[in-house]
């Protein structure tokens, strides 16, 4: 194992103990302490995007790469996008609750809103898509090329809609995190934004490795009827042996 | 004899065309089928009627707030002695309501009618012999133009049938028809290579709903907010986000529909 994955927890407990204990409330919230959802809310967010492009350039990788049509690269597709699902549905599960808090209604219709749970469904429809194909290799390349223009879309869903002077937001624009908070929330927000990406990667890892493994395992239990496996000749030939020498 | 050679890989009496020729033969062939059959048209046409004629008859779109406004200062206008109602033209509120509920329509009815260009192929075992005798550039090229003067004859039939049974009070006809053409245009370039997908997995009809909901949204959005202005006659058409968004779309969509296509 990786040091790395070592110091997540003491990483994102000091994170989370900052969080809460050296963080001073922001008054321009109304309810200023849960401003602090900033630590948990934004990085969600961000990582959903990033995960849906490293799906799309593996996807990329997957239709025109030097290993086209590897099914390493179509599981690695696969589950950056689960990545970003799951990251995306706690952006919007932890954006609901500060909302709750905040304007006391965990929904009110805020463009940004609106386009996450877009990018939630059109990524649900990405699993459906996958579900419709049974063959692998065309399973692998419809849903690439369907996660490539999800990417593309939700660069103008998640950033151009709601910036658009003909829609309202509640959020702020862009450059809050960049250059209006204080140095002391940026430290902590980027710190934790870091340990949410390493969290996300050892989970992709892990996903891939049950893809690879429930691969091999399809393998073996047909090689038992073909034989094309070395290890499972190895098992069967004792049991062969007393039989040819009668 | 330097001929014989080239002759050799590539007879010139079965020399390839150009894409544009494969693509506008792939077109008219399109055309020809659907006046024969016109499966497309019908069905795209109907259910859009219907959803229409539901819609118009199951929401409000008449009444005070929609086609009787309220002036801005009703204390002043009381004390003058004065209507504070306006009935002139539609509220904000009428000419939102409205865009909406066309685009919804037109989603929905061109969800179910556009990947048919794909999956007729399929259904009628055309593909195998498609992907033989043509590029995969000009079947895309071809269908998407089938797809646009589709969507574009869908969108002038239905306008008339739309203020017949909405009646919206237009300030501004040209910007209008523009949009719809824009949006509606926009919806097609994003369906073809979508509904190629749709095709290829099995042409299950809710499949295109979902699968076009994110993709289309922004044009969906854009069109919705142009089509609002020009029923009220205020700036705030973004016809230039909408085309670009359009052209991105096409781009990428025919990068990428060789690999969906294709064997």
């Amino acid at each position: 194992m990786r040091v790395w994955k070592w110091l997540l927890l003491p990483w994102m407990l000091g994170v989370t103990a900052a969080t809460y204990t050296w963080l001073h409330d922001l008054p321009a919230f109304q309810d200023p302490a849960t401003a602090r959802i900033i630590i948990w809310h934004v990085p969600m967010a961000m990582l959903g995007m990033t995960w849906f492009w490293v799906a799309a350039v593996y996807g990329w990788k997957y239709l025109y790469g030097r290993k086209q049509g590897d099914q390493l690269l179509d599981f690695k597709v696969q589950h950056a996008n689960e990545i970003g699902l799951i990251c995306t549905i706690l952006a919007t599960v932890t954006g609901s609750v500060f909302a709750y808090r905040q304007w006391q209604t965990p929904w009110n219709w805020d463009p940004k809103q609106v386009m996450i749970t877009v990018l939630i469904l059109m990524y649900l429809a990405y699993f459906v898509l996958r579900a419709q194909i049974s063959e692998p290799d065309l399973r692998g390349r419809v849903s690439a090329v369907y996660s490539l223009i999800g990417a593309v879309s939700s660069v103008a869903l998640m950033y151009i809609i709601p910036n658009l002077a003909i829609i309202q937001s509640l959020h702020p624009p862009g450059q809050t995190i960049t250059g209006g908070l204080d140095p002391n929330w940026r430290a902590v927000y980027w710190s934790a934004t870091a340990g949410f990406l390493g969290i996300t990667i050892w989970m992709f890892q892990l996903r891939l490795r049950v893809s690879l493994l429930e691969q091999r395992l399809a393998a073996g239990t047909r090689s038992q009827t073909t034989q094309d496996e070395p290890r499972m000749e190895a098992v069967r030939k004792p049991r062969l042996g007393p039989a040819a020498g009668e | 004899m330097a001929t014989s050679s080239s002759t050799l890989a590539r007879p010139a009496s079965v020399a390839r065309e150009s894409v544009w020729s494969e693509a506008a033969a792939m077109f008219f062939k399109d055309v020809r089928s659907e006046l024969r059959t016109k499966a497309a048209l019908s069905s795209i046409l109907v259910y859009s009627l219907t959803a229409m004629v539901l819609l118009s008859f199951m929401i409000r779109t008449f009444g005070l707030g929609l086609t009787q406004g309220v002036v801005d200062d009703v204390a002043g206008a009381l004390a003058r002695g004065e209507t504070i109602y306006q009935t002139g033209a539609d509220t904000k509120f009428r000419s939102e309501l409205l865009g909406s509920l066309y685009w919804v329509i037109v989603y929905f009815s061109a969800m179910t009618g556009l990947p048919r260009a794909f999956v007729k192929e399929e259904e009628m075992r055309t593909a195998a012999a498609l992907r033989l005798a043509a590029r995969p550039l000009a079947v895309f090229l071809g269908k998407l133009a089938f797809n646009l003067v589709l969507i574009t004859s869908i969108t002038l039939l239905l306008l008339p049938l739309f203020v017949l049974f909405f009646q919206p009070r237009v300030a501004n006809w040209p910007e209008l028809i523009l949009m719809l053409l824009a949006g509606s245009s926009g919806l097609a370039c994003g369906a073809t290579t979508l509904g190629a997908m749709v095709s290829r997995a099995g042409n299950h009809g809710y499949l295109m709903v979902i699968l076009g909901f994110g993709p289309l949204l922004p044009i969906l959005i854009l069109a919705i907010n142009g089509t609002t202005a020009a029923l009220q006659g205020t700036a705030g058409n973004n016809l230039w986000g909408l085309v670009s968004y359009q052209l991105a779309m096409v781009i990428l969509s025919a990068g990428l529909f060789e690999r969906v296509w294709s064997d």
